[in-house]
């Protein structure tokens, strides 16, 4: 069972998320969903960069993973083609050009959209001061980057929760990097543990994050052995 | 929205949105598992020039190895003009006491004296330092094997009992090492294990009941992934217990090349090791150390009982003397994941010396590491499946190389002795007048006078079939190809064709009906070499799995099949496989992978032997090759 999310994904990696949303019908579209609520935040950073308006920029990524289904780039796209990064991004990339070739985004938005974005909110992570410093291309790595994170967050979370220790992991969210400046006893005393068992559940829940950020990466590489080259590459892209 | 925090550890900024308003950056070091980020203030080290400024009785000559703690170089000392290594640790610290525990630890130190434990020469301080020098160890370490993926499951059962065994002797002397991981674990030139730095960890732990502060923790994750849980929890509380974990989680890597995660112990879910190896890492790293090993040598003990031989020095110099190739030739490299499946093993006196670079696998055959055959063969596209007369002087290969004619062709390179390297591969001399045929997969019998192969031209029966020329000697060109009549052909796809050394047998790959999966082995039978094929029999399951199964190749006695598969338990899209019988008559044994570094990630397929079964050629589509696919042998060697 996958415990990924509080509601649970549909699929369980990001290039099957890819071909089941290639597959039409109902799998497909929550295949769909899964693939928008994870992505659309470095794609659309990445438009608003090149200078689109953060409407403009909501309707292309609507628009685009609607375009995706329809056209069955999915269906045809190839995980041994390698990173689901590289994938997304060249995605995009097809797509706004030939939005912009026939200006005729109207048409290929969905009617009721895929998932709602909220303009306003979703601006408030469009990061200005980074942007400034940034390309489109690096805004969109670092960002996807920023999604990986929270994935595995989110997934650890859930991981928690199913295994009754929800309230473990929220107390000891916030101190995983080991830069938090609060006392370790007074958290000891919150959760009820002694010193060391806090110590002990600080370090697996350490462990853990790393272990399901690298199971998180590798699902979206083509071949798995090389979670240590595109963890490279999003430190790099997070080296900002 | 504010983008402006920044990270106390690291100095990234903190982007809003990130989980718990952490560093992400920080969070994705989590994924490496190392401690690659520095605490503020944390040890610099020295280049070679300022440690020399320090230290009068050595000549320091190389760094080679750094710490949170310290850093250690290589250096002679001048007296006795000897080989040494030196440790450098920073004399403040903030703790007034350390040099006090420095110098009673070093003491303690230099009263163990154990062949695989390193010696502490001497110690002293300097105006910044305070020094350890010891014996230099002309090797590597167990980090540098593993990564270099040089340690088989089996140096793994030869190694660890050893290194129990000097545990022990530092346990039953009052001494804990308390941070026992690859890196601290050498093997010399002579394979010898020798363990660094026991009882130094002590003395960058906490102690005292002091409020612990949940910052720069996180650093210790890299060295914090073998220590017992007892060890985070409270330094206070660790007995040698703490050691017999960490050695089960290095282990375990040993084993299978990566840390155990918090889900599973068992080496044999990642690995094709023995299954009874769960048993003994899982409790060498129980949480409760009432629960674990209770000693070292008991630990030591289960491993040797399983490996099923009793140590031998000689068979120790042997693995180090492989060892030592791998890491003088990298291309060597070699790992070969199994282990000992069925614990029946030869009296020592019965085995032949082990050549060097060669390992040994279960079912008694050795095998060396993979070369590429190199330009003269191999070209920039993709060059598939190689037949080798059993001389080992003529190779026919299918190649998918540019030519007059488009698809794949067959292609031929000879040489006058094995001792030399192949001539350049020219296009074979079958009459390719029509481009687009696709003629693959080739198999010489064993004189060199048949060649078989796959090809899907004009008059095939099914989607592929076996076709056959002949000549009647080596210095004729072969005749025009003829398909081969049912029962070897069908109205499937026939290819992977192969003959047994005295052609009386010939294997193949079919995906027709009646087969154990999507492509099976099936082989015939002719009563002479002028006789017409009898029908054919299904290898059976053994040999055969659900998926694909082609390409066979029989070693001259018969009793080795060689084999690509795509079965459960491959490292890439297909591996070679080999099975074994007791007899000719004898139904094939288990499946087992030929492992790394013979088989990869990519795919690998095709296995042919030649000269006297000394040489196993092979295709493989690892990356390091010069096209997409290339034509590699690796040195073997029957177990009889």
């Amino acid at each position: 069972m996958d415990t990924r999310q509080r509601r649970p994904h549909f699929c369980t990696t990001s290039w099957s998320c890819v071909l089941n949303a290639g597959g039409g019908g109902v799998d497909s579209k929550r295949a769909l969903e899964d693939l928008c609520r994870d992505y659309w935040m470095p794609l659309y950073v990445f438009l608003r960069r090149r200078g689109s308006t953060p409407d403009a920029a909501r309707d292309t990524v609507q628009g685009f993973f609607a375009w995706i289904l329809k056209q069955n780039t999915l269906a045809r796209a190839d995980r041994q083609r390698g990173r689901f990064r590289t994938f997304l991004i060249a995605s995009l990339k097809q797509f706004a050009a030939r939005e912009h070739q026939y200006a005729n985004a109207e048409k290929r938005r969905p009617k009721a959209p895929l998932l709602s974005i909220d303009v306003a909110e979703a601006d408030d992570h469009y990061p200005v001061e980074l942007a400034a410093d940034l390309t489109p291309d690096r805004l969109f790595d670092y960002r996807y980057a920023l999604s990986m994170i929270q994935h595995t967050m989110q997934r650890l979370e859930g991981e928690c929760d199913g295994k009754g220790k929800g309230e473990l992991f929220r107390g000891l969210r916030g101190t995983l990097t080991g830069t938090s400046r609060r006392s370790g006893r007074e958290l000891a005393v919150q959760l009820g543990l002694s010193e060391g068992a806090l110590r002990v559940a600080l370090h697996r829940m350490r462990l853990r994050f790393g272990e399901l950020l690298r199971d998180e990466i590798a699902q979206t590489l083509a071949n798995p052995e090389d979670v240590d080259n595109e963890l490279r590459s999003l430190l790099s892209a997070l080296d900002v | 929205m504010d983008d402006q925090q920044t990270c106390s550890q690291c100095g990234h900024r903190i982007p809003t949105g990130s989980p718990g308003g952490e560093c992400a950056f920080c969070l994705m070091q989590l994924g490496t598992g190392d401690c690659a980020v520095q605490p503020p203030g944390s040890f610099r080290t020295p280049d070679v020039e300022e440690v020399n400024a320090q230290l009068g009785a050595v000549e320091v000559l190389q760094l080679i190895g750094r710490g949170g703690m310290g850093a250690v170089y290589r250096g002679r000392q001048k007296n006795l003009d000897r080989a040494v290594a030196v440790k450098i640790i920073p004399r403040d610290g903030g703790d007034p006491a350390f040099r006090e525990r420095f110098m009673r630890e070093a003491k303690v130190l230099a009263k163990l004296e154990h062949p695989s434990i390193i010696e502490v020469h001497d110690v002293g301080e300097t105006e910044d330092y305070l020094y350890i020098l010891m014996e230099y160890v002309d090797g590597r370490s167990l980090r540098g094997l593993i990564a270099g993926g040089d340690l088989t499951p089996t140096d793994a059962l030869r190694l660890v009992p050893t290194i129990c065994d000097a545990l022990q002797y530092a346990h039953a002397n009052g001494v804990v090492h308390r941070d026992i991981k690859p890196e601290n674990v050498l093997v010399d030139r002579n394979g010898r294990v020798k363990i660094a730095d026991f009882g130094l960890a002590k003395l960058s732990e906490r102690s005292g009941p002091d409020d612990f502060s949940l910052t720069g923790s996180a650093l210790a994750i890299g060295s914090a992934r073998y220590m017992a849980p007892e060890q985070i929890a409270d330094t206070a509380t660790v007995d040698h217990r703490a050691d017999i974990y960490s050695l089960g989680v290095m282990f375990y890597e040993m084993l299978t090349g990566t840390l155990p995660t918090l889900e599973s112990r068992r080496p044999s879910e990642k690995a094709p090791v023995d299954r009874r190896l769960d048993g003994i890492v899982e409790r060498s790293t129980k949480d409760d150390p009432d629960e674990r090993y209770q000693r070292a040598d008991e630990f030591g003990t289960d491993v040797q009982r399983l490996s099923g031989r009793r140590r031998n020095v000689w068979r120790l110099a042997g693995a180090a003397a492989a060892l030592l190739l791998l890491a003088v030739g990298g291309a060597l490299a070699y790992r070969n994941r199994h282990g000992r499946e069925n614990g029946k093993t030869q009296p020592e006196s019965a085995r032949r010396p082990l050549p060097a670079g060669m390992v040994e696998l279960p079912n008694g055959w050795c095998v060396g590491a993979p070369r590429n055959l190199g330009p003269a063969v191999n070209s920039l596209h993709n060059d598939q499946h190689a037949a080798v007369s059993a001389d080992g002087l003529l190779m026919i290969l299918g190649s998918e190389r540019p030519s007059p004619a488009r698809g794949s062709q067959l292609w031929m390179a000879t040489r006058n002795s094995v001792d030399e390297p192949w001539g350049a591969a020219v296009p074979h001399t079958l009459a390719y007048g029509n481009a687009g045929y696709w003629d693959w997969w080739p198999a010489l019998s064993a004189d060199g006078l048949t060649l078989l192969f796959a090809s899907s031209r004009p008059g095939a029966r099914g989607k592929c079939d076996v076709w056959q020329c002949v000549r009647s000697s080596r210095d004729e060109a072969f005749g025009p190809p003829e398909r081969l009549d049912a029962p070897v052909n069908s109205d499937y796809a026939d290819a992977g064709p192969a003959f047994s050394a005295d052609g009386l047998t010939l294997l193949f790959e079919s995906d027709r009906p009646g087969g154990e999966g999507e492509k099976d082995i099936w082989a015939c039978e002719r009563e002479t070499l002028d006789a017409p094929w009898g029908d054919p029999v299904n290898l059976g399951p053994n040999v055969n799995s659900k998926g694909i199964d082609g390409g066979p190749h029989l070693s001259e006695d018969g009793l080795a099949l060689f084999f690509e598969s795509q079965r459960k338990g491959c490292l890439g899209v297909g591996d070679i496989w080999m099975c074994t019988r007791e007899s000719p008559a004898s139904p094939w044994g288990k499946p087992l992978n030929l492992g790394r570094p013979i088989n990869t990630v990519e795919w690998e397929t095709g296995p042919v032997l030649a000269i006297d079964d000394s040489v196993l050629f092979y295709n493989s589509r690892r990356k390091n090759g010069l096209g997409e696919g290339d034509i590699w042998m690796v040195p073997v060697r029957p177990p009889r």
